[in-house]
């Protein structure tokens, strides 16, 4: 009996091996060895020993504009994207949630864009905002220029429409199973109730369905935060820095300038921002969210 | 608000591929509990909902006080319902839960405290009001959906088995407690089940429904006393009455039917007279439920017949031999279709006469 027992913990414990395992090499060992590597500044020229500077790598870096201007370009980037996003595939769930015939084409083409990856958002987009050859350049009658893409003020929004549009078929799909997951009677019972159909939507629909859209607004920040691939692809950065986000900033830092100290102590950063960020919601999760099986 | 009168005329309601409701005419006279009693699937709900704007009948009109209401939304029909789930809304707290018609219908802050405290107070919330649904028992949960109803002061309420996820004890006090309600708010009452001690004890007409067809409508006297055909009388009372073919007593063409507590073993003379053997005695403190194998030489199979006997009367020991006397009302329905063949020859037999309006 008792050595059956120890058995079965014992082969519990082999079972998680592989899961832990993977955690350290993958997870764990990569972030120590980050933090570490931001102790240490790097020589400006290859080839140089890197030398042991302790905290006052962080302090400079973290005060910098070579970070605060990505971080801003970054938070900017999050705050156009995630509301409009999850906005836009909340409209289109609603749309698409009525029972009409044909109904399920729309649905297939509204899911769509999740078929799509970053690249294929891109180079979409990057024909379409093409200054001399795009479709874009010929709607507003203006080619040639610098087109969207590099113009100063409307880069930053043009990468983020782009991210908007990729990411719209998830969230849609999100979204949809949201609503399907309201009871028809309590929409029933409001109805008979005297609500309008708005009231009937603000009061009980999003309520009931406020966790999917933290949870969005969880999974998009965490993503909007980690961009990347459309700005390689678009922009560069560009133009003059003003699509730069803090993971672009890292990538050049570490792979371009070859500063891995620089790039480390800002990665930290990075993982350090997002970590406060899910903590913050989780807590604002905790306290106001409706969660449906409290029913 | 003053009650109004429901009327469903002609209402046919169609899916796919069932027939929900099959050219419907009734009317809930203001200020009536009027019962819609019927098997599962028969149409009660389906009949509710359209009343409610819920679902558009195929065909047919609804009406609502003088009002044709075909064209209102169900925000505008001024009827409140109560759901079998009770559709509580689960992120407001018991306060909210009432208020919230009220508040869609922009009712004044101080006039809105009073009518929820009032609802509150006479379905005993007061002490509820600030928890959340999850929070409350069943009944509680049940009591809410009526004062969310209450509170309204509609011209109708939508009843669809309010009572149905109640332990027995608890039914029976919330069915006084209906009773009671109706009596102060003088409101109209469509009251959807399929039970019929309820709808017996709670209505003051029933209307029985069967696969979407009105069968009859009748005081509980009427539809007990006088079952329009045999679905209606198979259906009131418990246990069930007996029903079997004519041959038996030698009467072709007809089905014979008599009620349980209508039968006694041997003894005074009567029309019917059925030899039988006991085959199931239950006692149940109160009274005895026999069943009995009635000797049947000409048909096929031998029907079983139930009689119930008073606690006073010793039952018969298993396996005697009995005769079966009819002392009480003996029905007789058309074998064919089923019409009670009493009623028959009179005007209005299938639906009833609607006199019954106590
Ligand atoms: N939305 C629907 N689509 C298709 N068929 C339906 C729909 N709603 C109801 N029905 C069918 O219509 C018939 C009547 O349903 P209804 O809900 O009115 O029955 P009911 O008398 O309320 O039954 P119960 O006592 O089980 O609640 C049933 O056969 C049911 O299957
Ligand atoms: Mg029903």
């Amino acid at each position: 009996m008792r050595s059956r027992r120890t058995r079965d913990v014992l082969l519990a414990y082999l079972m998680t091996v592989p899961a832990f395992a993977a955690f350290v090499i993958f997870v764990f060992y990569p972030l120590v060895k980050t933090v570490y590597l931001g102790f240490y500044r790097v020589a400006p020229f290859p080839g140089l020993p890197s030398h042991y500077v302790g905290f006052s790598q962080y302090s400079t870096v973290l005060s910098h504009s070579q970070f605060l201007a990505p971080l801003f370009n970054s938070t900017l980037f999050v705050l156009f994207t995630v509301p409009t996003g999850i906005a836009i595939g909340l409209g289109m769930a609603v749309a698409a949630h009525r029972q009409l015939r044909g109904i399920r084409l729309f649905r297939i083409v509204f899911s769509s864009t999740i078929a799509t990856s970053v690249a294929v958002a891109s180079v979409i987009f990057f024909t379409l905002l093409d200054p001399t050859t795009g479709l874009f350049a010929y709607w507003i009658g203006q080619r040639g220029g610098t087109g969207l893409l590099g113009n100063p003020t409307f880069a930053l929004p043009a990468v983020a429409v782009v991210s908007v549009w990729q990411n719209l078929g998830f969230s849609f799909i999100l979204m949809s199973a949201a609503l399907a997951s309201v009871p028809e009677d309590l929409l029933e019972a409001a109805a008979i109730d005297g609500a309008s159909g708005g009231r009937r939507f603000f009061r009980v629909t999003m309520p009931l369905i406020s966790p999917t859209l933290f949870f969005a607004a969880i999974v998009g920040v965490i993503a909007g935060f980690q961009t990347f691939g459309q700005i390689d692809l678009l922009t560069q950065g560009g133009p003059n820095g003003h699509t730069n986000v803090l993971l672009y900033q890292i990538y050049t830092t570490f792979y371009i300038n070859a500063d891995t100290g620089t790039a480390s102590v800002m990665a930290v950063a990075l993982f350090l921002i997002l970590v406060l960020l899910t903590l913050v919601q989780f807590s604002i999760i905790q306290r106001k969210v409706f969660y449906a099986d409290e029913r | 608000m003053t009650p109004a009168a429901v009327r469903l005329e002609s209402v046919t309601k169609r899916y796919a591929s069932t027939l929900a409701l099959s050219s419907l005419t009734l009317t809930a006279e203001p200020g009536e509990f009027l019962v819609l009693l019927g098997p599962s699937g028969c149409g009660k709900s389906t009949a509710l909902r359209v009343i409610a704007g819920l679902e558009r009948p195929t065909s047919g009109s609804v009406r609502i006080g003088d009002r044709i209401v075909d064209d209102v939304e169900p925000k505008d029909r001024d009827v409140a319902m109560v759901f079998q789930s009770y559709a509580l809304y689960p992120h407001l707290s018991v306060r909210r839960n009432i208020e919230f018609p009220l508040r869609s219908r922009h009712i004044a802050a101080s006039e809105r405290d009073r009518r929820v405290t009032d609802a509150a107070r006479s379905l005993q919330l007061e002490q509820l009001l600030d928890r959340k649904p999850a929070q409350l028992s069943g009944g509680q949960r049940q009591r809410v959906a009526l004062a969310r109803a209450i509170v309204r002061e509609p011209k109708a309420f939508l009843m669809d088995e309010p009572l149905s996820n109640l332990d027995a004890r608890l039914r029976v006090e919330m069915r006084a407690e209906l009773i009671e309600l109706h009596r102060r708010t003088g409101t109209t009452v469509l009251y959807v089940t399929h039970d019929q001690v309820e709808a017996m004890t709670m209505g003051d007409r029933i209307a029985i429904l069967n696969e979407g067809v009105l069968q009859q409508v009748g005081t509980p006297k009427d539809v007990y006393g006088r079952p329009a055909n045999v679905f209606v009388a198979g259906f009131i009372g418990s246990p069930p009455m007996n029903l079997f073919p004519g041959e038996l007593v030698g009467e072709d063409g007809v089905t014979i039917g008599v009620r349980p507590e209508d039968f006694t073993l041997g003894g005074a003379a009567g029309p019917v007279k059925l030899a039988a053997q006991v085959s199931l005695v239950e006692s149940l403190g109160h009274e005895h439920h026999v069943a009995c194998r009635v000797a049947a030489p000409s048909l096929s199979s031998e029907p079983l017949v139930l009689v119930r006997l008073p606690a006073s009367v010793s039952p018969p020991s298993l396996g005697e031999g009995v005769t079966l006397a009819a002392s009480g009302p003996v029905f007789r329905f058309d074998s064919e279709s089923g019409v009670n063949l009493e009623l028959a020859g009179k005007t209005g037999a299938a639906a009833g006469d609607g006199s019954g309006f106590r």
